[in-house]
């Protein structure tokens, strides 16, 4: 978490993007897809949670965005599939395919025959791990053999810049979460120092004596040391001297 | 006992309680800067694998937040 305090500082002086912005980004992206690919009749990006469920999507039309919502509320799907593998995953007819045939078959009513969906990777910035998958980039044919090895790179190398971007967003969220943690943590950390204070006036030590006094009353009693400096400074209370 | 091998003694501790608690160090620098810890993560990171002396208060801020969050866990 620590190293992560940036991301505070980052949110709070606007340098990381909006949903919007991102959105509209990606959308530039999945068009520029979209037109790059002979065949294509339409691309969209997804960035999906650690719990397999779509969070923001952008998309150049509606069919895109009806194929992937049937595929996120069958639960799953090739852009599921390539988000969970990491993996560029291809079907060139989906009249006949058998990995996913209840999404296949229902995509085929719409028209659409065959399709690439390439993971959305992150690189890790310790560089110790992995890149990370946080979504899928996909790009739908109304022909079914439309795409071809060429197709996939030409996906793949458009999907990072879209995964930066989107990684972006994530980093807000995540800045959003720290900051009420900081929030908590700034509180009980000046509760704890004025309590040390107090006591350091009322029993005449040092402050790591005081400290000490609190920390064998937390064990004492099997609280919290934010608890036991919420006691100590509470009005009403008859303060035991003795540690 | 000089005040260095009070110290090391007091890290030897507090590192074996850390290793058995099995804590993530961001999850425990945040927890300890909560209770009013001043060092960094490196510091404490550094401290816990024997290369680094922290302040007494800061030995036994990090000494505590490591009982309490090996508490949690427990719970």
């Amino acid at each position: 978490m620590a190293g992560e305090l940036p991301e505070i500082f980052a949110r709070v002086t606007g340098l990381l993007l909006t949903e919007p912005v991102v959105d509209r980004a990606v959308a530039n992206i999945a068009q520029a897809a979209h037109q790059s690919l002979p065949g294509s009749v339409g691309a969209g990006g997804t960035l999906i949670d650690a719990h397999g469920r779509p969070t923001s999507t952008a998309s150049t039309n509606s069919i895109v965005k009806r194929a992937d919502r049937l595929q996120y509320d069958l639960g799953d799907g090739p852009c599921l599939a390539a988000w969970a593998s990491a993996q560029t995953v291809r079907v060139d007819d989906l009249r006949h395919d058998q990995h996913w045939p209840e999404w296949s078959r229902a995509g085929a009513r719409l028209g659409l025959l065959s399709c690439i969906s390439v993971p959305l990777l992150v690189p890790d910035v310790t560089g110790r791990s992995e890149p990370e998958a946080i979504g899928a980039m996909k790009v739908y044919a109304d022909v079914p053999h439309a795409f071809d090895e060429r197709s996939e790179q030409v996906l793949s190398l458009l999907a990072g810049p879209a995964a930066l971007i989107l990684a972006n967003l994530q980093a807000r969220e995540r800045a959003e979460q720290l900051s009420d943690a900081l929030k908590d943590a700034l509180h009980s950390r000046s509760l704890i120092d004025m309590a040390k204070g107090v006591l350091m006036e009322r029993l005449r030590v040092s402050e790591r004596a005081a400290l000490q006094v609190m920390i064998a009353r937390a064990r004492t009693q099997e609280i919290p040391l934010s608890a036991v400096a919420h006691e100590t400074l509470e009005p009403t209370t008859d303060l035991d001297r003795t540690p | 006992m000089s005040v260095d091998s009070d110290g090391e003694a007091q890290r030897d501790l507090t590192a074996k309680a850390f290793r058995q608690a099995d804590l993530d160090v961001d999850e425990l620098w945040m927890h300890y800067f909560s209770i009013g810890g001043d060092a960094g993560t490196m510091e404490i990171d550094a401290y816990l694998h024997g290369s680094y002396m922290l302040r007494p208060i800061q030995r036994d801020l990090l000494d505590h937040a490591i009982y309490e969050l090996g508490n949690a866990q427990k719970a």
